[in-house]
């Protein structure tokens, strides 16, 4: 057979098989954990209209990241023009899965290329570039499926690779036979950069920037002048620069200024790209994104030292794998291990302020991904069997990714129960963590009720406790627990000691039971001294004022909140967020009678006391009363 | 200075070696301590680095025994180097400088940029690293450009002064080269002279092709004044200083260095660009460093290209010298222009200086002169230099005798305002207090300016001096202290001439050298990767940093005009009436945060207001003392003086009062805080006397046909004031207002009021 035939066979069920396992891993992992769908009447069309794609608002439910996605302008067409049956999103699945395939093969060819390749040499090449590109797609897949957009990103990055590293090497057999001119791998670049900067969207700079990196590392014989080098990283980066000059400004909600939607990073001031579009407030919780993104950097960690202690046993270049997989592994660590301060001038926190509109997005998954593809690339491109190796761990790093569970309970919530449309709205909005850090604070009650609640929050007048309908008592200081319904916020109770340590609690007794929507422990000017973790307790009747242990028994816990995000309110468009963590209001999930209330804190601080100026109580049916002059 | 080493470094060969890099690092840590006094590591509550800026000394004085103790065991000459300098910007980065208020890097996370360009630049090729640089001019200024652009959204730049100087290029447009002018359309008449004051001429001229070509209505519209503004700022700017770094002889990566370091000066640069607007003292500032290097090169005998250096020098200076202060930053370069000359002639030459550069010398007083004449004598320029603050300042649209000089709006004398408004004397009459030479209050602003100021500037300034041709050496350190004089302290002296602005300029020469250490450093085969590393993050940051600015992500903030200025306008136009729009109370930023000087161009109605350009830093009420003492029946009568057929509040008080007198007001329009009422009864009368007719309103005066024996017009008289067969007479109608008088009039005719010639006014009281 002929080295042409026997490639083209190779490259045919290759293909096949990559579409079939593709299709196998549809239904079992890709469809249910699908985040990023367009929602109706949230479309904003680009300058050229719909013949480029509709952008439509995306939301990661890990990260509550926000931000406008395109699918690609060609998987749409192809869809539209041969699949116009099948589901969308299965279709794009499956040609990302092959774009990746044919990308991948392309670059184990010419790593794995010889000069004199005949017989079984020939078919032992064509067979490890197959099998290679085969288990690295579907590994690629099963680590990107749950994640459409960095799939969308990734999927073209091996194709664009094997184009620069065509261009740039001397003339090959095959991939680039000599006859083929500069112009036309130039051509074929714009053409790998086009289709990638149109599906990596926000991320195309970045990606297109690590091609010519990684062509950089991996050229072993670059044949061209500096101005043909040139001519490739204009060809690679002019459509990635026009791509990202197409992004529409991402149409947020509006919150108030000073407000939250995700916990606090603790870092003073808001960190703001220096130009380009920017959120109103913070939208990317890293908090759940340093915890959910560590596991898979631990594996490729540990598989990055695996390749390096291997590397002289197989003759692949330990520097080659330090460059292509050690430096996204390096930003990972200064990004998900480095404590915060250290972690804002991390590169993977400074591309995102200088790059617009990548501030929306985090690019950790797709850096991991970068990794993950420079580790086959190194190690295949060295080595025909290590190649075989290393593809199928990226399918165990991705399956280890996979079973990680994520700090948020994102599938199960928009599953198993139907919501609203409303609801729908909200979860895939910046506010859907406010949302859902509150159906998990209100212990086992229907996720439904804030937005049920939403007129009493909004409307929401705490009137003060008057010193003779209560008394309060404390575990600290508890002489001066009255200054908590003395009236004045100028005063305060505080458990003292510069910290707190949890197990803290503060003990309210109404002469009669009241029916409460909310209590508001009002900070007055103590503002940083609010709970770091809070639960309450409560007892319809009681006989004297209750203690944790006392109240356990007869009452009900009505809100516990590990970590204080803040008060919550509405936004005039009706998004939940939080007012700031020195907002202590406290909304019940229904009106209930209660006599007796503990507040206990349970978190921890160094460095602030728990205090509390003024007891503020919401009742029920008396949400227009007009609260204190300290309000 | 001989003429023999001008075209040579001062030092032959740059000195390296520790202990000029430890002598450097001693004086760069002395400076340090000296801006930052106390300074604690990394961020403004971490552990005190230095409590304060003595505590520098000490480690200072011990680098300082080490390089002299290197020294004498290998003898090496001690001298400045960018190596040592370096050590500045390492405290900078690790010290809470990022978390001082009003600083240049917006945020201390710039860290993280800093450290990526010094990792890319470390990182890169040799070969690559070159071009990196060189390519980073271009691609800065689109950058730049484009992101003032885009902030913009086609949105005009309307902070501050820049309506005001909107207004006076559309004026130019319009009347140049017969200024100065009468204007009827603001406040009844004003004498349009201040053209040579603020440095509008120099930009009109630089501008002029586009300003003709474009038409008045596009310059009104947004975009184009715009990109003026942004051509002035990230085009002329730049291309100044990168000339200016190329006939200093600096290699091209200081020429593209300096380039970049204009682009991103500091914080205060960009805010008296875009926030205060003052577009003619950027111009003056952004020719600085090439006149300053054109200056300097004019003075050698053999001169490459010399006839057309001096025909740039004669343009550049010329369109510099028309913000006059300017002139002031030369005195150096002619204090050395008069020193070669003076030492040539004692040396026994014949020509001290070369043909083209006394030809250059006689055009420069050939053009400037004449206008520099006109200016003195009509902006009466001696009586504002004497003037203390309690005048205020820079008044430069005279307004014959209406409101300049009013009392505030009282609450007596309204029945309805329910607030006080401030007291006449409530404000200071100039930015800056009056008062003596303080060296600690000059070392307090020095402090401010510098954490404003790049500090790439500040620290590789000094040991770039050094690699200056010997001549701009001395000349360029003896214009730094001059302006540092002027700028930090001289400034409490004269206030009303704002003279910190020149240490902005200062920051803009300092680009020379700064370019030409950042070039010796970057470009060299020298050692110490990690200093160039450093110096090339802080390049790299520099520009983002500026973008941030721009991108009004700073607490600098300045803006744009929204809708409501378009709307008042038009309500104006459409529903003004066909009199006079009065401003009720005191209105100088309340529109869209600048003034309101080109509505009457917007609306093509005349307008009276408080004051429409940048005349006032203390409450000023419209309606004048004598009238608003008679309460109701006062200010209806100046309302009719002023053929007042509407008036704007956008004052509480001023808005309350009208609404509580709808017989008199009608609410015709309103938006945010500004409201326009129709004046029920009025009739438009331009006649406060006799009879006649109003023919036309021009740019620069008036056509009226008087029926009667005599008239007087509700217009501002000025003694230079002329109408054509008629007899011009000041009428005084009240003590604050002396208008138009017209006698022995042709019957049936035009009459043409309008500004004598300017000629007529040079020595004239």
């Amino acid at each position: 057979m002929t080295r042409l035939w026997q490639t083209v066979l190779a490259l045919l069920c290759g293909s096949v098989t990559t579409l079939f396992g593709a299709l196998a891993i549809v239904p079992t992992i890709i469809l249910p954990n699908f985040r990023s769908d367009c929602l109706p009447g949230n479309e904003a069309t680009l300058l050229l209209g719909r013949t480029l794609g509709v952008w439509c608002p995306a939301s990661d439910p890990i990260t509550n990241a926000f931000y406008l996605w395109r699918t690609s302008p060609l998987t749409e067409l192809l869809h539209r023009t041969f699949f116009q049956d099948s589901a969308f999103t299965s279709f794009e699945f499956m040609f990302g899965t092959l774009v990746l395939f044919l990308g991948l093969w392309g670059l184990t060819r010419i790593s794995l290329r010889t000069t004199d390749q005949t017989g079984a040499t020939l078919f032992k090449t064509e067979a490890t570039s197959v099998l290679t590109a085969l288990f690295g797609a579907l590994s690629c897949a099963v680590l990107y499926g749950h994640d459409r957009t960095a799939f969308a990103a990734i999927s073209w990055f091996p194709l664009l690779l094997t184009a620069v590293l065509s261009a740039r090497a001397a003339p090959s057999p095959i991939l680039s036979p000599a006859s083929s001119p500069f112009g036309l791998k130039l051509a074929l670049i714009v053409l790998a950069s086009m289709f990638l900067s149109f599906s990596a969207n926000q991320l195309s700079l970045l990606l297109c920037a690590s091609v010519l990196l990684f062509a950089v590392c991996l050229s072993r014989n670059c044949s061209k002048s500096s101005y043909g080098s040139l001519l490739i990283a204009t060809a690679t980066l002019l459509p990635a620069l026009i791509s990202l000059c197409l992004i529409p400004e991402t149409p947020t909600p509006w919150y108030p200024q000073g407000s939250q939607v995700v916990p606090d990073d603790e870092i003073p001031g808001m960190l703001r790209p220096f130009f380009g579009p920017l959120p109103p407030v913070p939208f990317i919780d890293r908090w759940a994104l340093r915890a959910d993104y560590l596991s898979s950097f631990h594996v490729i960690l540990i598989a990055l030292f695996a390749a390096l202690a291997l590397s002289r046993r197989f003759s692949v270049s330990a520097a080659r794998v330090l460059l292509l997989c050690g430096t996204p592994v390096a930003l990972l660590f200064f990004d998900l291990r480095m404590p915060e301060p250290v972690s804002i001038i991390s590169p993977l926190l400074v591309l995102p302020r200088i790059i617009p509109n990548l501030f929306f997005v985090p690019l950790e998954h797709t850096v991991i991904g970068l990794a993950a593809l420079g580790l086959l690339i190194a190690t295949a491109s060295a080595h025909r069997t290590l190649g075989l190796v290393a593809a199928p761990l990226l399918g165990v790093i991705s399956l280890l990714v996979l079973s990680t569970p994520t700090t948020e309970p994102s599938s199960t919530l928009d599953q198993a129960h139907p919501v609203s449309e409303r609801h729908q709205l909200l979860l895939r909005s910046p506010s859907q963590f406010a949302l859902r850090a509150h159906h998990w604070n209100a212990l086992g009650l229907d996720r439904n009720w804030i937005l049920e609640r939403e007129d009493l929050i909004r409307n929401a007048h705490f009137t003060r406790v008057s010193k003779d309908s209560a008394e309060v008592t404390a575990s600290h200081h508890p002489e001066l627990s009255r200054l908590m319904i003395d009236g004045r916020s100028k005063t305060r109770w505080t458990a003292g000691g510069g910290s707190q340590k949890g197990g803290e609690w503060v003990s309210v007794r109404f002469s009669t039971p009241l029916k409460l929507d909310g209590v508001e422990l009002f900070l007055g000017d103590y503002v940083t001294d609010f709970p770091r973790g809070l639960r309450v307790r409560g007892a319809e009747t009681c006989d004297a004022l209750g203690t944790p242990d006392s109240i356990e028994a007869s009452g009900v816990v009505v809100v516990e909140s590990p970590a204080w995000y803040g008060g919550l309110d509405f936004t005039a468009q009706g998004y939940p967020y939080f007012r700031g963590r020195h907002s202590m209001r406290l909304f019940f999930p229904s009106s209930e009678d209660f006599q007796c209330l503990v507040f206990e804190q349970i978190g921890e601080s160094d460095g602030t006391d728990w205090s509390i100026a003024e007891l503020r109580i919401l009742e029920s049916g008396k949400a227009d009363i007009v609260s204190d002059a300290d309000a | 200075m001989s003429d023999s080493s001008t075209n040579s470094p001062s030092i032959t060969a740059p000195v390296t070696g520790w202990a000029t890099h430890l002598f450097s690092a001693a004086i760069s840590l002395v400076l340090f301590g000296l801006l930052t006094s106390t300074a604690r590591v990394w961020q403004s509550n971490g552990p005190l680095l230095i409590p304060s800026g003595s505590y520098t000394l000490l480690p200072a004085l011990v680098l300082l025994g080490l390089a002299l103790f290197i020294r004498r065991r290998s003898p090496q000459r001690l001298s400045l180097s960018p190596e040592g300098f370096s050590l500045g910007l390492l405290l900078l980065f690790v010290s809470d400088w990022f978390d001082r208020s009003y600083n240049f890097f917006p945020n201390p996370s710039v860290r993280g940029e800093i450290l990526l360009g010094a990792l890319i630049f470390a990182l890169l090729p040799a070969r690559f690293r070159y071009k990196t640089i060189i390519a980073a001019l271009p691609l800065s200024i689109l950058l730049l450009a484009g992101v003032f652009l885009s902030e913009s959204q086609g949105r005009l730049l309307f902070s501050d002064d820049h309506p005001s100087f909107l207004l006076r290029l559309a004026l130019l447009r319009e009347q140049f080269p017969k200024i100065p002018f009468y204007y009827p359309f603001w406040n009844a008449g004003l004498d349009a002279r201040d053209f040579f004051a603020t440095g509008s001429l120099g930009v009109f001229l630089l501008f002029s092709p586009v300003i003709y070509l474009a038409g008045l209505s596009n310059l009104l519209a947004g975009p184009l004044y715009n990109i003026l503004v942004a051509t002035l700022l990230f085009v002329v700017v730049p291309m100044s200083t990168f000339w200016a770094a190329r006939f200093e002889g600096l290699k091209p990566i200081g020429q593209v260095t300096s380039g970049i370091l204009s682009l991103c000066l500091g914080l205060v640069w960009y805010r008296w660009a875009l926030k205060y607007g003052t577009m003619g003292f950027v111009l003056a500032a952004a020719l600085t460093p090439l006149n300053f290097s054109l200056a300097l090169s004019l003075l050698d005998l053999e001169l490459r290209k010399p006839w057309r250096k001096a025909l740039l020098f004669v343009v550049t200076s010329s369109l510099m010298l028309f913000w006059s202060p300017s002139g002031l930053v030369f005195v150096p370069v002619i204090l050395t222009a008069l020193v070669v000359v003076a030492r040539r002639v004692l040396a026994g030459h014949r020509k001290p200086l070369a043909t083209p550069t006394l030809v250059a010398g006689a055009l420069l007083i050939a053009i400037n002169i004449p206008w520099m004449s006109l200016f003195w004598s009509v902006s009466n320029v001696g009586r504002f230099l004497e003037s203390s603050s309690a005048t205020p300042t820079t008044a430069s649209y005279s307004q014959a005798a209406a409101p300049a000089d009013t009392a505030p709006l009282s609450s007596a004398s309204l029945d309805a305002p329910s607030r006080e408004v401030p007291a006449a004397n409530a404000h200071r009459g100039t930015r800056h207090r009056e008062g003596k030479i303080d060296l600690q209050k000059s070392m307090s602003l020095i402090r401010e300016k510098a954490f404003s100021t790049n500090p790439l500037l500040i620290f590789l300034a000094i040991p770039g001096f050094l690699l200056l041709r010997k001549r701009s050496m001395y000349t360029l350190l003896t214009t730094s202290a001059w302006l540092i004089f002027l700028g930090a302290i001289l400034v409490p002296l004269k206030p009303q001439l704002e003279l910190d602005r020149m240490l902005v300029v200062l920051s803009m020469l300092l680009c020379l050298p700064a370019g030409a250490a950042a070039s010796e450093l970057l470009s060299s085969q020298r050692q110490g990767a990690w200093v160039k590393a450093l110096v090339a993050g802080f390049l790299f940051a520099s520009p983002l940093c500026t973008a941030a600015v721009l991108s009004n992500r700073t607490v600098d903030q300045y803006h744009f005009a929204g809708p409501l200025v378009r709307n008042l306008a038009n309500a104006i136009k459409d529903l003004g009436g066909a009199g006079r729009t009065v401003f009720a109370g005191c209105i100088v930023h309340e529109l869209e945060e600048g003034h309101i000087a080109p509505l009457t161009l917007m609306s093509g109605k005349e307008l009276v207001a408080s004051a429409p350009f940048h005349t006032l830093w203390r409450y000023t009420q419209v309606i004048p003392k004598s009238f608003m003492e008679r309460g109701d029946a006062g200010i209806e009568d100046f309302f009719i003086l002023m053929n007042a057929t509407s008036v704007v509040a956008h004052e509480r008080e001023w808005r309350d009062y009208f609404s509580a007198r709808p017989e008199q007001y009608r609410l015709a329009w309103r938006e945010d805080r500004f409201s326009l009422f129709e004046r029920v009864l009025a009739v438009d009368q331009p006649f406060a006397s006799g009879s006649g007719t109003l023919v036309e309103r021009r740019t620069a005066g008036l056509e009226v046909r008087v029926a009667s024996e005599s008239a007087v017009l509700k217009y501002n008289y000025f003694p230079f004031l002329e109408a054509q067969g008629c007899e011009i007479f000041p009428a005084q109608v009240a003590p604050e207002l002396q208008f138009i008088g017209l006698r022995n009039c042709p019957k049936d005719t035009d009459i043409l009021i309008e500004a004598g010639s300017p000629l007529k006014r040079l020595g004239a009281p």
